[in-house]
């Protein structure tokens, strides 16, 4: 099963006007820049504690049914998901151990196997479910912004 | 139903701002919706929030549930005290503030007057009253409010008007 690239970016589009909403007034940099139909990335800015920059890349394809691979990247985004580039606080593979991350379902390669990727709407524990690209952002915006440090 | 009925309702921008933070303190490690009551002192025409108590509420599913219990527990903070319960904010997890069913018939008190305000995104950048949902019990039932201003007033709890010193500056005055 497959989603035609057309409704990713469109539902993208569409969710990603109350992400613009939320990051503005949280003060996080959103960059829609590179969205297109040969790339369904975006990308976030977020500021730990002490005042340190990290950027998380959202791969949003075959969104909505799956949900987009979250990871931390360099400012350039030529380098992903190194201990380096991640905050204090996550999962050590290092990952975003939430069911709205891709990456953390075992069967990609990540710490979940006992979560099956069509469920990624469920709530992660205890909590609501975390079931739009604004809330991805705004659950990642809390984790970040009380961690001090990075993980290497 | 007339706004006249009901006092205007005044608070400082710092409690309000202190709102935004304690409905956030429920979401810090797992996203979760809060409640903050709101007391304070009332007259006929106008009711200024002073006091904020914050519930022992049940969020173990993520939505805000408070007991009997624990309702008395935050009424017995201002037993003694000139104070009366002015209503409540809660917390919603993205930017719809709107009521829900269960926010209509559950809502902690529910009396003529009574306020409630839905902050969205959990409160986690703070209280911006165009932004929030504005509720007013009225006539039986919580109406949503357009009119924010003729129901619930955000004025300046502090100011300084000193001219900006630089560090070091501390012998400067």
């Amino acid at each position: 099963m497959s989603v035609p690239v057309e409704v990713s970016q469109q539902t993208v589009q569409t969710e990603l006007v109350a992400a613009a909403e939320y990051a503005a007034a949280a003060g996080l940099d959103l960059d829609t820049g590179f969205l297109s139909e040969h790339s369904l990335a975006f990308f976030v800015r977020f500021w730990n504690r002490d005042g340190d920059q990290f950027y998380a890349e959202f791969q949003c394809e075959e969104y909505p049914l799956y949900p987009p691979t979250v990871e931390f990247v360099n400012k350039s985004r030529s380098e992903r998901g190194t201990l380096r580039l991640y905050p204090q606080g996550f999962h050590p593979t290092p990952c975003i151990c939430m069911r709205y991350n891709r990456k953390a379902y075992g069967e990609r390669g990540g710490p979940h196997g006992d979560w099956r990727m069509l469920d990624w709407r469920l709530p992660t524990g205890n909590g609501i479910a975390i079931d739009t690209l604004a809330l991805m952002v705004s659950d990642l915006h809390s984790k970040i912004r009380q961690s001090s440090g990075r993980m290497a | 139903m007339s706004s006249q009925q009901v006092p205007v309702i005044y608070m400082t921008n710092e409690l309000a701002q202190k709102t935004a933070m304690l409905l956030d303190s429920f979401a810090l490690r797992r996203p979760s919706e809060g409640v903050v009551y709101w007391f304070g002192i009332e007259s006929r025409n106008i009711a200024v929030i002073t006091t904020l108590v914050v519930p022992d509420a049940d969020t173990s599913d993520g939505c805000v549930r408070t007991s009997v219990v624990a309702n008395a527990a935050a009424i017995r903070v201002i037993t003694g005290s000139p104070l009366v319960y002015i209503g409540q904010a809660h917390s919603h997890p993205g930017h719809h503030v709107s009521h829900s069913p269960v926010d209509d018939v559950e809502t902690f008190a529910r009396f003529e007057g009574a306020i409630s305000v839905v902050v969205p995104w959990f409160g986690r950048y703070g209280l911006r009253i165009n932004e929030c949902g504005v509720y007013r019990h009225l006539g039986g039932r919580f109406r949503g409010i357009s009119d924010v201003d003729a129901h619930l007033r955000i004025v300046p709890g502090f100011a300084d008007l000193r001219p900006a010193k630089g560090e070091g500056d501390i012998n400067a005055r």
